[in-house]
């Protein structure tokens, strides 16, 4: 008994993009998508900056770059910068690469450590193409040679949601989505086995479907209103509950990067596109009004505001389930991380990928469902953890809720996570998470958390030689840079350029 | 908070292989600054059969941390070549399967291959094994052998392969690497140690000599004097003896080592280039039933509690090898454990001598690497399950994992394969497992419909057919093992 109906209740960006994930996959086996979506109720529009995985999505669809980054008005992205996180007045960039190579099997951070406590001092940065030139402004696309200093790093977009689930559902319905335009009122279940059967509109008709996705946004339509399967609160650890968000003129060259500013009671988003600059405040109303958070993101705009400021209240966690019966809630219908580190449009790939991965037949047993949620809570755990850690990584208490974060009790798996960094600069891995232990290096070594001592494998190499490497890269890595034109020649070129 | 004092001293204590192998890793990694003794004692190791006969592909990788080169394993101590281990008369199905070492199997669209074998099975309601679609599998049963050569577009670049070896063998070739090294060796048995606390303060040697060091590695077995006095949480399993002989001859045998399930236990065969390893290991507790010798002729090679100590690693001393853990050499399994142990102090040595943080990281890897481990090893004793029965019926009267019992719905019911972090078992290890072992998917990834049936079949087929034309081009094992020594010969003059 195969699936043959799938019914997705929510456009916006998550149900565009499991709508275009689903059809790609599923439209010559006879499974019918259908898609309801109201005008009415407009989306929150998650996260315009992504991670390089995206660019994965995309190419799985067939979806041509420059075709892509027309119509979504994108902008390349290298990292994030993030202000005044361990520090006011200090900056970092968190790269989508590696600091230098390992050295015999052994991360070159160690070697970098080894250097800096016996006096050789040097920006770990220095030894990142993507950071330097992201510090420059500069861009360009990764060459063929992957072990090439310059052609060894990650990339990612920025880009407007809008436009992106614009494109995604022309995408859709070219691969025979039916969108139907209307607001769902209700749902009628299986007396016996509780599973959805259908979502009554608000014109009277009604969508039949075997399997139903809930894109409804924070709501959770069905997940919650109707199948009541309760929420994971993560306030505790990340108590940020509301944002306010405008869009500005962009003034100044058009830069590689999105920028997180540390502020007193949350922190500030700037997100460059094409044709704007995306801008928002992250805060926790405990320590700031709303009217205050506006104004003083009104009054860091870098140009004049092109929308009114748009208030969103959230509560970071996740549903306690994100696959029930046969419901599975993708975007903010299953969970909530303040976007930090650019990972909304992620958690709904990856929630799409383990969907078509871990497809259901329309018996829905039980075990299909686990697996899911066990994948999903994982993902969902490890970027709580990586997310706290710009909190908690820092020496600020210059506010209340830098203090709040001082004293606060972390969660066990992060607290062995920078105790192990700490002593010896050792890294906790796991296979399954987003974040790579060189992110984590970045994160900790940008918010000056620093090693008492390194890996003992990193002695073996001579003074001399260990300089002489170290100066090689940092020389070869300013001089990919060198070579590399300024990221608004380049998109310019690139997007006046036909495939 | 000061640093500590630094390490400047490790102790290593040891009578066999496992003690030899981290001698030989540390003396690559240490930095001159630190100086490193070896203690080896006067009588050897009783329980090194217990790390099996054959490694897995990960070996290669691991002796070249160690500065050794196949070409001195093969010369100097009768190894040869293991694509894997051939299973017989396995479990109550009297199955019969080879596990074997290979990089992949291809993804058509994106979809496991296996999925592609259950939707023709499906089809034609048979159940076709993965079998014939893995080279190594192929190569290991008709007894053939060639290095695989890199980068080229050939079945044969898919195989991957390990060593069948002798634990003494190999003890004495690793001893003289280590002996040559700038370790400080000492011959000398252990009166006793002296502990403060947790705490390893200096262990006294019948020699007089009396040892003090910064860090210590007890590499002694299950009755290590150093650990007298410390009680060390345990977790521990079936009692496991075995009895091993040696039928020698003058030609190698073939590139996989042959294990036949019996009543109680098995007997393994392992080609070495001198003759074939018998090895015979049985439950002396089978069911409840005391097991005698089947052997009676040959003592045994040892009579070991299955088990391991939940915190190998205490205070500023390690417990490495069968101190630490003795499973069941059913599997590569006890020497791919004993590489990442030793892989995973050295990325682990302590600095200073507060080692907390080194502790707990390494016992907390220790364990997964084990507990997983363990799920592949109990997989070979699971009956066929059915999500009814799933958790009343395990051959072995202990209830199952609830991560193997995850493990095999998700691919019972439909071919998804779950990993979890530190698995020394791949993916690929476990697909032939579950296939080996009967445990055939109900239905399969539905995007494996997009490929046409005739297409399909056809791939199927050409794969099979390039794997036996491949095969039939391979030499004897032992004719390209006498070609390899000839020619290492003639090179080394």
């Amino acid at each position: 008994m195969t699936i043959k109906r799938i019914c997705i209740l929510g456009g916006g960006t998550g149900g565009w993009m499991t709508a275009a994930g689903l059809s790609n996959k599923f439209n010559d086996l006879g499974v019918s998508i259908d898609l309801i979506e109201s005008d009415a109720i407009g989306t929150v529009g998650v996260g315009e900056a992504t991670l390089p995985h995206i660019r994965f999505f995309n190419k799985t669809l067939g979806i041509d770059e420059r075709e892509f980054m027309r119509a979504t008005r994108a902008t390349f992205k290298l990292g994030i910068e993030f202000c005044d996180w361990g520090q006011v007045g200090d900056s970092y960039i968190h790269p989508f690469g590696d600091y230098g190579e390992p050295i015999n099997g052994v991360d070159f951070h160690h070697f970098w450590l080894r250097l800096l406590q016996n006096g050789h001092k040097s920006r770990l940065d220095d030894y990142s193409y993507p950071v330097l030139a992201a510090e420059s402004g500069k861009f360009q696309l990764p060459g063929p040679d992957c072990l090439k200093i310059g052609s060894n790093f990650g990339y990612a977009y920025q880009f407007d949601s809008g436009l992106y689930a614009e494109l995604l559902r022309r995408y859709s319905e070219n691969r025979g989505v039916k969108r139907t335009e209307g607001k769902a009122i209700g749902a009628t279940q299986n007396t016996e086995t509780g599973l959805v059967d259908s979502i009554q509109l608000e014109n009277g008709s009604q969508i039949n479907a075997d399997l139903f996705i809930d894109c409804s946004g924070f709501r959770g339509v069905l997940i919650e209103q109707l199948l009541q399967t309760g929420y994971e609160d993560w306030s505790e650890w990340l108590p940020c509950n509301r944002a306010v968000a405008v869009q500005c003129e962009s003034a100044g060259p058009s830069l590689p990067y999105t920028r997180a500013t540390a502020r007193d009671a949350g922190w500030q988003w700037r997100i460059p596109l094409q044709h704007r600059t995306g801008n928002g405040y992250v805060y926790w109303n405990k320590y700031i009004s709303d009217d205050e958070a506006t104004h003083q993101l009104m009054s860091t705009l870098e140009g004049s505001a092109l929308t009114e400021p748009k208030q969103l209240y959230f509560k970071t966690g996740k549903r306690r389930k994100l696959w029930n019966k046969n419901v599975v809630a993708i975007g903010l219908a299953g969970g909530f991380l303040e976007p930090l580190e650019s990972t909304s449009i992620h958690l709904i790939q990856e929630g799409i990928t383990a969907l078509i991965e871990l497809f259901p037949n329309a018996s829905f047993q039980a075990s299909d469902a686990n697996e899911y949620n066990r994948r999903m809570d994982l993902n969902f755990d490890r970027v709580r953890d990586f997310l706290l850690l710009h909190y908690v990584a820092t020496q600020r208490d210059d506010t209340d809720m830098w203090r709040y974060f001082r004293n606060m009790t972390l969660p066990e798996s992060l607290q062995e996570k920078l105790e192990a960094w700490n002593t010896r600069g050792y890294l906790l891995r796991y296979e399954q998470g987003v974040f790579l232990p060189p992110s984590w290096v970045a994160v900790m070594a940008g918010q000056n958390l620093l090693p008492s001592s390194y890996d003992m494998r990193a002695n073996q190499m001579s003074d001399a030689d260990l300089l002489g490497m170290t100066t090689a890269i940092r020389r070869d890595s300013q001089a990919a840079v060198n070579e590399t034109p300024d990221h608004g020649a380049f998109l310019a070129d690139y997007m006046g350029a036909t495939s | 908070m000061s640093a500590g004092k630094s390490v400047q001293k490790i102790a290593i204590f040891g009578n066999g292989l496992a003690g030899l192998l981290c001698a030989a890793k540390l003396v690559q990694i240490l930095p001159a600054a630190v100086e490193l003794i070896y203690v080896e004692e006067t009588k050897a190791s009783d329980t090194d059969d217990l790390f099996g006969t054959v490694t897995s592909q990960t070996i290669y990788e691991f002796f070249l941390g160690l500065g050794i080169y196949e070409p001195d394993i093969v010369q100097q101590t009768n190894s040869s070549f293991s694509l894997g281990t051939q299973y017989k008369n396995w479990g109550p199905e009297n199955r019969s399967w080879t596990q074997s070492f290979y990089r992949s199997l291809p993804a058509y669209n994106g979809v496991g291959f296996h999925h592609y074998l259950t939707r023709v099975n499906a089809a034609s309601k048979n159940t076709a094994d993965i079998q014939p679609y893995i080279m190594s599998v192929q190569a290991a049963q008709a007894g053939v052998f060639a290095h695989p050569p890199e980068g080229k577009n050939i079945p044969l670049a898919d195989v991957e392969y390990g060593y069948h070896f002798d634990a003494d063998m190999w003890r004495k070739t690793i001893r003289n690497v280590v002996k040559s090294s700038n370790v400080t060796w000492i011959q000398s048995d252990v009166l006793n140690a002296t502990w403060r606390r947790e705490t390893l303060r200096s262990v006294s040697l019948s020699d007089g000599r009396n040892i003090e060091a910064d860090f210590f590695i007890d590499a002694l077995g299950p009755n290590s004097e150093l650990a007298t006095g410390r009680a060390s949480p345990e977790a521990t399993g079936r009692q496991l003896k075995a009895t091993k002989s040696f039928v020698p001859s003058e030609t190698l045998g073939g590139t996989c080592r042959i294990l036949t399930g019996t009543p109680n236990g098995w007997t393994s065969e392992t080609p070495l280039q001198n003759g074939t390893t018998v090895l015979t290991v049985f439950d002396s507790n089978f069911d409840g039933k005391s097991v005698e010798n089947p052997t009676t002729q040959r003592p045994l090679a040892f009579d070991v509690t299955l088990g391991r100590q939940l915190t190998p690693w205490s205070g500023n001393c390690l417990t490495l090898g069968h101190g630490a853990a003795r499973i069941e050499p059913l599997t590569p399994a006890p020497m791919i454990l004993l590489q990442r142990d030793i892989d995973r102090l050295a990325e682990l040595l302590p600095v200073t001598e507060k080692m907390r943080v080194e502790s707990r990281e390494y016992n907390r890897r220790f364990n997964a690497d084990y507990d997983h481990a363990e799920l592949f090893q109990s997989a070979f004793y699971m009956s066929d399950i059915s999500q009814e029965t799933a958790d009343s019926n395990a051959v072995t009267n202990s209830p199952p994992d609830q991560k193997l019992l995850n493990k095999i719905i998700q691919f019972k019911s439909r071919g998804v394969l779950v990993q979890y972090d530190y698995e020394p078992f791949t993916e690929r290890d476990w697909t032939v497992l579950y296939f080996g072992l009967g445990f055939y998917p109900d239905r399969y990834d539905p995007l494996a419909d997009h490929i046409p049936d005739s297409q399909l079949k056809h791939r199927l087929a050409q794969m099979r057919t390039a794997i036996e034309i491949m095969v039939k081009k391979m030499p004897p094992h032992h004719i390209y093992m006498t070609g390899l020594l000839k020619y290492l010969k003639e090179k080394n003059g």
